[in-house]
């Protein structure tokens, strides 16, 4: 009994050490053009979640391009992040909601701001 | 005796003086010539709470604190994604708030956080700071018309501006010599 208690103990702690459930929620260009209705703030330059607890929001890109997206977080009253730059082959990038001092239900968004599109990987954790 | 002792202090002082001046055109040529290095050591932090499903989540491998500055915490990122910094709270050590990795080092590498609002449309930064290279001695918040409208002295590699003013433009990193070593748009 005591063993089949530790077992569950176990196993119940590596399930809260382990990954939380991840979503890649856009995986390709963003650019002028791209329409996600999950977005709110820039629809058609933007891609979203939808709403959620989310944990965090990350971007992996693909690869240099000479493109600005803002990776961040976004509500009915505003939207926040950091600028994923061209400069210096900033290639990957994680937030989390309270950075930006935002909590609650959001959106996560990957926005495309100038210069050319941008391939990439965007998961968001809740 | 003391006449022996004055002259080893004077000739200490010169050398140290000497040092002092090689020492930082050598960072500033660094800085300029590309070699870009961030020599702030930092100690490594137990990294807690949620954070830590995070780090594992993208393969980023523990922290190393490299200072606190204005309320926020500066770390370097152990990863093979790169060069990875991040910042967080300083009451929260160990507790990212964002990480960032480049493919290379980068002589700035910026943490700017930018906000457009219902009450105030544009999107603008309001929050600017980051790591900067060695050789780089202040960084400047400049307007579209080229004016300097704030200045952050680089202490242990991190650059921070307290008052983002909605004009700033561009991001400007100048070495001790004055002489512009990196710049990036802001918005």
């Amino acid at each position: 009994m005591r063993k089949i208690v530790l077992l569950a103990a176990v196993t119940a702690a590596l399930q809260l050490a382990g990954p939380a459930s991840a979503t890649v929620y856009w995986s390709g260009w963003i650019t002028r053009g791209t329409d996600d209705p999950n977005c709110v703030w820039y629809r058609g330059q933007a891609a979203c979640t939808g709403w959620g607890y989310w944990a965090w929001n990350h971007i992996d890109r693909w690869d240099y391009y000479n493109g600005t997206l803002i990776l961040g977080f976004e509500n009915g009253d505003r939207i926040r992040g950091f600028e994923n730059t061209m400069y210096w082959y900033d290639m990957s990038e994680t937030i989390i909601p309270h950075w930006v001092n935002m909590g609650g239900y959001l959106i996560a968004h990957g926005t495309w701001w100038n210069g050319s599109g941008v391939q990439a990987t965007l998961d968001a954790r809740d | 005796m003391h006449r022996t002792l004055a002259v080893v202090v004077v000739v200490l002082s010169v050398a140290a003086a000497v040092a002092g001046v090689v020492l930082t055109r050598e960072r500033a040529t660094a800085a300029e010539s590309g070699a870009v290095k961030v020599s702030t050591k930092g100690t490594r932090v137990t990294v807690t709470g949620s954070a830590r499903r995070m780090l594992r989540a993208y393969g980023y491998d523990g922290l190393q604190l490299l200072t606190v500055v204005g309320g926020h915490a500066y770390y370097r990122v152990r990863s093979d994604r790169g060069t990875c910094y991040a910042v967080g709270f300083a009451n929260s050590i160990g507790v990212p708030g964002a990480i960032k990795c480049w493919s290379a080092p980068s002589p700035i590498m910026d943490f700017t956080l930018v906000e457009a609002s219902r009450s105030d449309g544009d999107v603008h930064p309001y929050q600017v700071e980051g790591i900067a290279a060695d050789g780089i001695d202040v960084l400047q918040l400049v307007d579209d018309g080229g004016a300097v409208v704030a200045s952050s002295k680089v202490q242990h590699n991190v650059y921070q501006f307290a008052d983002v003013r909605k004009g700033a433009a561009r991001l400007v990193a100048r070495g001790a010599n004055g002489k512009e070593v990196a710049a990036q748009k802001l918005r």
